[in-house]
């Protein structure tokens, strides 16, 4: 039988009311608290039996010291005085029990209590909530960034796409816990203030945590749907290198504080420790990534044969394209080397193909289309857009490529567009053609002027491809 | 409203202060407020620990020994002219209670 377990407890830092009753709880059963901490809290068995538990906070504490400071000691001596067992402490917190069936309460002045919870917040939680608060901004404002330079991109990568909803459920648990918190500041504030009564805390940590699983699985799936075997291998190297780091620089922190080290040394080294290390592992894994993709290992479809020309090595690739060259004109060259990348997420898949010869047949043509592929009906306004707007980048509008729509193919598709590059009124068209149907957007590149005939050939495979 | 600070006492640290008028440490204060109210009021540890702590920071008391962890306190000026003003406040509270209520003896014929 084990004498010790762990168990995941989901508490707020403030919520003493709720620890107190759940300590209470596991004393009844047989367990008492050794050590809490951020998630997992070790308990030792006892025998079962009922004890009053009281959580107090010591704003001055901190996760560094080596102990307790002279100031948590005295107030341990005046707990014992009032029949109070010292149990363990983490952080600003410390717990205490006892087994009097009437004992007088840890805290007796309710305005006094507020004020000892919220200078212990804004030293222990509140900056990391404000933190989390500001870096889900920063990374929702990135994905928005992105989300405008290059919409269908956006749409089509479920690493980009998912990081979207778990950002957003990180910044609203915060948000919340935030609120929650500052909402019962002013209320006990008020009441021990007006009324000298003290309003407990009831927190929905479980709401919290919920929430927080469910951005982990949003995470998850970003990792796991991720078509990109080098974006996968980064991001999943990076978790497991974060857990690995949080652990490492726990246990030095703790190492520290069994070898008596000031909370200033402690501090310092721990933080010192986990900026090198975090940057450690920035730079190997981009590095590794690098080395992983131009070895191929990490390439989603690794090239079959390479040739040389002029002293540069040329990849080779074999996939299975929609449309070929061959569909198109007569030819009896058959180097070809065909190439298809493929994004796909719920909302949208982005298919891009390309057929080129090799580079001592550069007199053959070459073939480059993309398909868009719309899942969602109510994107296609805007994918369609962005198609069309693919290639403004930031010119000015005088200068600024168009897509114009096209007549001159009717019935090839719902729509068609044709490229034009732009100075001032001067419009030069250019190969280059977006067809539309429902539901689908393709634009292709040809290689030279087509005819009629080819370009209906085109749309009729792109239609369905 | 927002209360200043130490405006008015409440009944803890009317007590605290009370007991400071001779030297103590925070155990025997925990001790002697129990006996002067006969156990109405209690000061828990932590919040005695809390007030001990704000009342040297705004000078109302006094640390006047140290002997290891046991440190003993006495009532600044400061402190003592808080405890008057709580005292008076109170008495006034009284008064009017005495003027305006039958139970306080006021006639109302």
């Amino acid at each position: 039988m084990r004498d010790t377990k762990r168990k995941l407890e989901l508490f707020s830092f403030y919520d003493h009311s709720g620890i107190q009753q759940h300590l209470e709880q596991m004393a009844e059963k047989g367990w008492m608290l050794e050590q809490p901490g951020t998630y997992l809290w070790r308990y030792r068995r006892i025998a079962p039996q009922k004890l009053h538990f009281a959580v107090t906070y010591f704003p001055n504490a901190s996760e560094f010291d080596p102990g307790p400071t002279e100031g948590q000691q005295i107030l341990q001596d005046y707990c014992e005085a009032a029949g109070w067992q010292y149990v363990t402490r983490w952080a600003q917190m410390q717990i205490f029990c006892t087994a009097d069936e009437d004992p007088v309460p840890l805290e007796t002045d309710a305005l006094t209590q507020v004020d000892t919870i919220h200078a212990a917040m804004k030293r222990a939680s509140l900056p990391g909530l404000v933190i989390m608060v500001l870096l889900a901004l920063f990374q929702l404002g990135f994905q928005c960034w992105q989300f405008l330079e290059d919409t269908i991109d956006f749409l089509a990568t479920p690493s980009y796409l998912y990081m979207v909803p778990a950002w957003l459920l990180i910044l609203l648990v915060n948000v919340y816990e935030l609120v929650f918190y500052f909402r019962w500041h002013k209320k006990a504030k008020t009441a021990a203030e007006t009324t000298g009564e003290f309003i407990p805390i009831r927190t929905r940590h479980g709401f919290s945590m919920a929430v927080l699983t469910l951005a982990l699985a949003f995470v998850a799936l970003a990792l796991l749907l991720q078509a990109d075997r080098g974006m996968m291998f980064f991001m999943a190297v990076w978790f497991i290198g974060m857990a690995l780091i949080f652990l490492w620089v726990n246990s030095i922190k703790k190492t520290l504080q069994k070898m008596n080290a000031s909370r200033g040394v402690n501090r310092t080294v721990t933080l010192v420790v986990c900026v090198a290390l975090t940057m450690a592992l920035m730079a190997d894994l981009t590095a590794a990534t690098l080395r992983g993709l131009r070895s191929g290992w990490l390439e989603d479809d690794p090239s079959v044969e390479t040739y040389t020309y002029k002293g540069w090595e040329w990849d080779v690739y074999h996939d299975e394209i929609p449309l070929r060259v061959e569909d198109l004109i007569d030819t009896d060259y058959d180097q070809w080397s065909t190439e298809e990348t493929v994004n796909s997420s719920i909302l949208l898949a982005f298919r891009e193909y390309s057929q080129r010869p090799r580079m001592d047949a550069l007199d053959q043509p070459d073939l480059e289309y993309d398909i868009v592929e719309i899942k969602l009906s109510a994107l296609y306004e805007l994918c369609k857009k962005s198609m069309l707007e693919r290639y403004w980048y930031n010119d000015p509008e005088e200068f600024r490529s168009v897509y114009l729509p096209e007549d001159g193919f009717p019935g090839a598709a719902d729509e068609v567009y044709r490229y034009y590059s732009r100075y001032y009124d001067e419009y030069t068209p250019y190969d280059r053609y977006l067809l539309c149907w429902e539901g689908r957007i393709a634009e292709i590149r040809f290689d030279g002027e087509p005819t009629p005939e080819q370009l209906y050939t085109a749309a009729e495979i792109l239609k369905t491809a | 409203m927002a209360r200043e600070k130490f405006q008015t006492l409440t009944e803890q640290m009317f007590y605290i202060l009370l007991c400071l008028q001779s030297e103590c440490c925070g155990t025997d204060i925990m001790a002697q407020v129990g006996k002067l109210t006969h156990g109405r009021v209690a000061i828990g540890p932590g919040t005695l620990y809390n007030l001990l702590e704000s009342f040297l920071r705004s000078g109302m008391i006094a640390e006047t020994k140290v002997e290891g962890r046991k440190r003993s306190y006495l009532i600044t000026d400061a402190g003592r002219k808080a405890l008057e003003d709580e005292y008076r406040r109170l008495l006034t509270l009284a008064e009017d209670y005495r003027r305006l209520t039958p139970e306080g003896g006021a006639d109302h014929a």
